[in-house]
């Protein structure tokens, strides 16, 4: 698979030295991929994403472009393309002077930028006899946010790079924005970087996300790696509802393991290569994965009593106390018939196979 | 955040400093070698009608120290501050308040009104309100008109004709000083007060009114600075007997030739600039500890 | 305030309205006055002619210093405007070590008394090349004029959404192009503002002007300021006209263009 965008060891401090934003990070995007950098606002992503624009010298490390090692090449000289968070629309130009811009710096002829320009609006569904001649301030956040889009893809770059442009739509306009970009980069096959600290955003629109923190690359997986085999507690509790718990190995048992939690509750989870007794884990526990039923159910199975319920419409959430002293948190999709209510006794079940383990 | 591309080049690196440079160049040959020459030019020999002759000297200095007339000017000139500053800030207060309590139209109106003044040169200004007081000015005609006077009453070149003309020129600076101060309030705070139980008087008294503090400390610090350094309104709109230290200096200047001596007024005045700034910024400072 | 009843808030109205009237007395006083013919000046007019309008234009002296007013305004503009333009620029994009004394220099000539500058400048420049030349003025009044420049770009480039030079950046403009398509187009009306605005500070300045010039670069407010120190005549009332015609004129421009809010934050 070719390689598109690649940065090594990418540092970037400020203030001299004493922020670090972004510290040794070395990621690959492959050709067609669509990639999110997600994290913490603070996390460096942005940085990251301005590093690879040219917008930002990294302080060491290279960053290369279909191949060619770019870390000195100035941002406009450079083969990609970034919708900004504020999307950056020039007020003072209108629809289709903002997209043959760039095309004009490039000093592509006349003819041809009003060929590519009418593409890159159509490509965005803004027809270019109704919007083409408008102002920024006279269209809708949704347009802005193609006008934009097209900006960036008329230049047909190796890259385009995107820095939480749908963060200030409302959540409805979001979704569609969201379906309609990852079809429109799909079907262009253009490769994209899509920094978000929205999980739900990166989890449907990726292939591969990088989760950051602190300036660091925390783990790069597919959603489905990431979700259900997330490498550390902070990824295990920066995606989902999670229970994070601490416990010791205290059986290897032949296909599953005896985890003895901090509360003095013991739990059966699946054997995994690397677990020997006495071993110091940390357990994840989905909240959506934990059933809270009248009768037990798996073999994971406890008493527990109903300390608090959070009806949410969809969901509900129920704050559970064991007998023990241990906390939990179990979501569910709402079923009506059978809510549960504050101070109810209660058994929470889930199976070994939900448990997820993380070794020091 | 930085914006700067700190690795590319040289020019890159500095470019904050180069852009800075013109106005660096201007400060230096206008401003600071000037202050300097003027510290310079205190310590030559002063002779009047002589400008200066050059030498070391501290005479100047033991001069005006002893010099009880001047002692007197500058008195005189810390006198006419008071019921400048006293009538400046009230008068501008009123009219900010309105002004951040307005908007739209009328805010438009005041503020233009407001503004205006600050764009006209001092002189215009001064004649303007010298043909108000003049003996066959506004004031005398309407008093005629009316009947309460048979004949034209002396009223320009005075105290009170100097005060109005300094009180007329900081007032526009003052106005918006407070204005940008009281629209920085938060109208929600006053709201909180009255909910609480306040009246209208109280809610100024305890919240708009410290609030304010700022703006009225450098409002006050300002109309002192300009009434003490005051020079072109006093001259026209004074008689002789009200000679500020500012028109004094100049005389020293122009007229008396004593450059020197001239220097060391003017490190004096410098002096009490400086000072005034220091203390209204320590005394702001205390009134608006809940800042930080 | 004690027994003033506070929420009336027609007495606060009330009190604006004189003091508006305070404000705008001595400018409709200058006005009305320049249009009455008799040679003693004395108010209210009891005729309204233009003759002393055409007395000033048939004047040498006046109609010089008229010149030189407009020279030195001109010259003063040349040289306040980039230098506060380019400085307010560095201040919006770079973060630097020296950056708020960089800041507070700039600020301080204004907020010195410019009797203090005008005397500095003379004891130092007068007697060198400088001395009796125009330029001696322009150089004071630049400081003055730079410092409000940089107060109405800073004003202006708050508003300026700096994502926008990168956004051209990425786009492949460089810097000249970014400067160019961007940056000078969205900043047109604050960099007008700010011409107009160094122009009528040292139209208008006479502080300075009273220690600087010589009777051959004698600006129209100190020929003013002299006529009213030395003998009144009704030809001083036109002169003074022209000023505050210069002020409304350029006050109007720049409200049209930035906008009073940005106006008002010059200067305090």
């Amino acid at each position: 698979m070719e390689i598109t965008v690649e940065t090594k060891n990418v540092t970037k401090t400020f203030e001299k030295g004493k922020v670090v934003a972004v510290d040794n990070v070395s990621i690959s995007v492959k050709k067609g991929e669509i990639y999110s950098l997600l994290g913490p606002s603070g996390s460096g992503k942005s940085t990251l994403l301005r590093i690879i624009d040219g917008l930002e010298t990294p302080d060491s490390g290279d960053v290369f472009i279909e191949g060619e090692c770019v870390t000195e090449v100035p941002a406009h000289k450079r083969n990609t393309c970034m919708v900004f968070q504020k999307l950056a629309l020039f007020p003072h130009k209108t629809v289709f002077d903002n997209v043959a811009f760039g095309l004009r710096m490039r000093k592509v002829e006349k003819a041809e930028i009003k060929q590519r320009v009418e593409e890159a609006l159509r490509l965005v569904e803004l027809p270019s006899e109704v919007y083409a001649d408008r102002y920024p301030r006279q269209l809708s956040g949704g347009e802005m946010q193609r006008v934009a889009l097209a900006r960036a893809i008329v230049l047909r770059p190796a890259v385009i790079l995107f820095d939480e442009p749908l963060a200030s739509l409302d959540k409805r306009l979001r979704d569609r924005m969201r379906v309609e970009l990852k079809q429109l980069l799909k079907r262009l096959n253009i490769t994209a970087i899509y920094v978000t600290h929205d999980q739900q955003v990166a989890f449907t629109i990726s292939d591969r996300i990088a989760i950051m923190d602190k300036g660091k690359i925390m783990q790069i997986g597919t959603p489905i790696e990431l979700y259900e085999r997330p490498r550390s507690a902070f990824i295990a509790s920066f995606i989902g509802d999670t229970n994070i718990l601490k416990g010791t190995v205290k059986k290897i048992e032949k296909d599953s393991a005896l985890i003895e939690l901090e509360s003095g509750v013991v739990i059966r989870a699946l054997k995994e290569e690397g677990l020997s007794s006495n071993k110091e884990v940390t357990v994840c526990l989905r909240a959506e994965r934990i059933l809270v039923s009248r009768k037990p159910l798996y073999e994971n199975s406890f008493e527990a009593t109903i300390k608090e319920v959070l009806y949410s419409g969809e969901n509900t959430k129920y704050f559970l106390t064991l007998k023990s002293g241990l906390e939990l948190e179990a979501k569910e999709k709402t079923r009506y018939q059978e809510m549960f209510s504050k101070g109810e006794k209660v058994f929470v079940n889930w199976r070994p196979s939900d448990v997820i383990l993380i070794c020091k | 955040m930085e914006h700067g591309n700190t690795r590319r080049s040289i020019i890159y690196k500095y470019s904050h400093f180069f852009l800075y440079l013109p106005s660096l160049i201007l400060l230096l040959v206008f401003f600071a070698v000037p202050f300097f020459m003027l510290v310079r030019m205190s310590f030559n020999i002063g002779r009047p009608l002589a400008c200066y002759i050059e030498g070391f000297t501290f005479e100047n200095y033991a001069r005006f120290f002893t010099n009880s007339y001047h002692h007197g000017l500058l008195l005189f000139t810390l006198q006419l501050s008071v019921p400048v500053v006293l009538i400046t800030l009230i008068l501008a207060y009123i009219m900010a308040y309105v002004i951040s309590r307005s908007s739209g139209l009328k805010r438009f109106v005041l503020m233009v009104i407001t503004i205006f003044p600050i764009w006209i040169n001092l002189v215009v200004l001064a004649f303007g309100w010298l043909l108000i007081f003049g003996r066959y000015g506004l004031i005398n005609s309407i008093l005629l008109a009316l009947g309460l006077i048979s004949e034209p009453q002396p009223l320009g070149y005075n105290f009170a004709s100097v005060v109005v003309g300094l009180v007329y020129v900081c007032l526009p600076y003052i106005v918006l000083t407070l204005v940008s101060v009281l629209d920085s309030i938060d109208p929600a705070i006053e709201e909180a007060a009255k909910d609480l139980g306040a009246g209208k008087l109280r809610t100024f008294v305890e919240v708009t009114l410290p609030l304010s503090m700022p703006g009225i400390i450098t409002g006050a610090m300002f109309s002192f600075i300009w009434t003490m350094s005051s020079f072109v309104i006093p001259s026209i709109l004074g008689s002789p007997s009200e000679r500020t230290f500012g028109i004094e200096i100049s005389r020293q200047i122009l007229n008396t030739l004593n450059w020197p001596y001239g220097a060391v007024m003017s490190l004096v005045l410098a002096g009490i600039t400086v000072v005034a700034m220091l203390v209204s910024n320590k005394v702001r400072e205390k009134a608006t500890r809940w800042v930080s | 305030m004690g027994k003033l009843k506070f929420d009336s808030s027609r007495l606060l109205d009330v009190a604006c309205v004189l003091i508006c009237l305070f404000m705008l007395l001595p400018v409709v006083v200058v006005f009305l006055s320049s249009l009455d013919p008799r040679k003693y000046i004395r108010f209210p007019p009891s005729e309204f002619s233009l003759k002393w309008y055409e007395f000033f234009f048939s004047r040498e002296d006046w109609k010089s210093a008229f010149m030189n007013s407009i020279y030195v305004a001109a010259l003063t503009t040349l040289i306040s405007t980039p230098c506060g333009i380019l400085a307010a620029l560095a201040y919006r994009k770079y973060s630097f070590k020296l950056k708020g004394l960089f800041n507070t220099l700039i600020v301080v000539p204004y907020l010195m008394p410019s009797l203090l500058i005008g005397i500095t400048i003379l004891m130092a420049l007068g007697r060198t090349f400088l001395g009796g030349t125009y330029y001696i003025v322009v150089g004071a009044h630049s400081l003055w004029a730079t410092a409000f420049v940089y107060m109405l770009m800073q004003a202006t480039l708050a508003n300026y959404d700096l994502t926008l030079e990168e956004a051209a950046k990425d786009l492949g403009a460089n810097p000249f192009q970014t400067f160019v398509e961007v940056t000078l187009p969205l900043l047109k009306s604050g960099v007008i503002s700010a011409v107009i605005f160094g122009f009528i500070t040292s139209f208008g300045e006479v502080t300075m002007a009273i220690f600087l010039t010589t009777s051959k670069t004698i600006t129209l407010p100190v020929r003013i300021w002299n006529s009213l120190k030395y003998e009144i005549h009704p030809v001083t009332l036109v002169a003074s006209v022209i000023c505050m015609v210069f002020a409304a004129i350029a006050l109007a421009v720049v409200t049209k263009l930035v906008g009073i809010e940005a106006v008002s934050k010059i200067g305090t």
